[in-house]
């Protein structure tokens, strides 16, 4: 047995003579004594041992082949996936004015009908007749909370054809939070509806400049109440955008979710991510300058770093370094447009030649659009982070170059995090 | 504030922070515009 080519080597300074080891695999995380691992390498590890590490991934019959078998990763997920998975995007509208809002330039008053509405629940039937055990639908916008109606009646019709074909659904949502309220939320929990995504961007003073009512009016407090109203029947996760100039100041959001009784018992999940001017080529107009930002950069990179210290402290949960790809890789994963077409990532919804089909064709072949399968070369092969992230994020190339032909490879960045957020991760959970 | 703790298993000198996922386990990769940990997905 060989050590697995996709596995990180950390010392551990809290403990001499020990060795931290980390599957980007598997996601598997153990301490190991220096000489066991010095065991491995020399072939003289013991059977007990030896079947414990490779039961973690942590060890292979060959790592060459290992390297070889990851041609196939995705293929073999796919087979195996029973899940269907809709992003629908019900409306290009919204209530809010978020200056960085990478769909403005297409928002209007644009809303699903009902027709595309039949469309829809048509193509789900197709698709669930295709061996899939689960469905999750995530209502998108826009606001969907300006769709509440058609959150309703698509669900309605799901739920019901879901228990005649002993299919398991369940919705998500995101949303800004400024109409969710305890009402509402009841009638969508009935229909399946269990999680939802709403955005804070920080203490009030900051989100009531980012995150404004189109009025200009403030949102703060009507979100937090709306959270307060109905944490107890939805499980709730709060993001938030911060930037290079307040992000400390993002501490203080979480002392204020714990003041207000929103702590890790009331709130699922708590996560933070930068925006940033992005690059921009005005002869090739491909967003906004306020659009997501790089996690190469070594600004974001010291940032996520506390602020996930703060979160983990706290004891909100926040997503584990795993095993992770683009949705564009998972088949039966779509982003269905208010209009009807499909696309295969929400960033990249109603961007030109990036739709795969529509609900009433179905689906085409979408391998050079999305430029499938990018990874699958010697370069991210032999990459040891290649599970963790599979040639990258389209939208971050797409803003960069303004196509998908490239990587957007987060090699960088693992190397300058990882370690951090393994042992955040030791010393919080 | 949470405390220090770890959550681990110890068999022979190894310590288990976290046994991951395995194949077969049904679902084993995220899949995310951004994936989900990594701080790229700002702005929605």
């Amino acid at each position: 047995m060989q050590l697995s080519h996709y596995l990180k080597v950390y010392p551990f300074k809290d403990q001499p003579g020990s060795i931290l080891l980390f599957s980007t695999k598997y996601a598997s995380k153990i301490l190991i004594p220096e000489e066991t691992f010095q065991a491995i390498e020399k072939g003289t590890i013991s059977d007990s041992d030896a079947s414990l590490l490779k039961e973690l991934g942590m060890i292979v019959p060959d790592a060459e082949d290992e390297k070889q078998s990851m041609l196939h990763y995705m293929d073999d997920i796919n087979k195996n996936n029973s899940l269907l998975k809709l992003t629908v995007v019900l409306n290009l509208d919204c209530n809010f004015a978020c200056p960085y809002c990478f769909e403005e330039g297409m928002k209007g008053k644009l809303y699903l009908s009902d027709s595309t509405e039949k469309l829809l629940i048509e193509f789900i039937k197709k698709r669930l007749a295709n061996n899939k055990e689960r469905l999750l639908i995530d209502f998108y916008g826009g606001e969907p909370m300006l769709s509440f109606d058609r959150v309703k009646s698509i669900s309605e019709a799901l739920v019901s054809y879901s228990e005649q074909q002993g299919v398991s659904f369940c919705s998500g949502m995101v949303t800004n939070g400024s109409l969710f309220t305890r009402k509402k939320a009841e009638e969508l929990v009935k229909l399946g509806l269990q999680n939802i995504k709403i955005t804070i961007d920080g203490p009030a003073e900051i989100h009531n400049k980012s995150r404004p009512f189109k009025s200009g009016a403030k949102s703060f407090d009507i979100i937090i109440d709306n959270i307060k109203k109905t944490c107890d029947i939805v499980k709730i996760s709060i993001g938030a955008n911060y930037r290079q100039d307040n992000y400390r100041k993002f501490v203080m959001l979480l002392d204020y979710l714990l003041k207000e009784g929103l702590g890790p018992d009331k709130i699922y999940s708590v996560k933070f991510d930068p925006i940033m001017d992005f690059p921009f080529d005005s002869g090739r107009r491909i967003g906004l300058k306020n659009e997501c930002g790089s996690c190469n950069e070594p600004w974001v990179i010291n940032a996520d770093s506390c602020l996930r210290e703060e979160i983990l402290k706290r004891g909100w949960f926040t997503p584990k370094p795993a095993p992770t790809a683009c949705m564009i890789e998972s088949q039966d994963s779509y982003v269905v447009n208010f209009d009807g077409k499909i696309y295969k990532c929400p960033t990249l919804n109603g961007k030109k030649n990036f739709a795969v089909g529509d609900l009433e064709t179905g689906i085409k072949d979408y391998t050079d659009s999305y430029n499938l399968g990018l990874w699958k070369d010697s370069e991210c092969l032999e990459c040891r982070y290649l599970p963790l992230c599979f040639g990258g994020c389209r939208y971050m190339t797409f803003l960069k170059d303004g196509n998908v032909k490239n990587k957007d490879c987060k090699k960088e960045f693992f190397d300058a995090a990882l370690e951090t957020m393994l042992l955040q991760d030791i010393k919080y959970r | 504030m949470k405390k220090n703790k770890r959550n681990s298993k110890e068999k022979n000198g190894i310590v288990v922070f976290d046994k991951g996922i395995k194949d077969g386990e049904g679902y084993t990769l995220s899949f995310c515009c951004h994936g989900p940990y990594m701080p790229s997905s700002g702005g929605w």
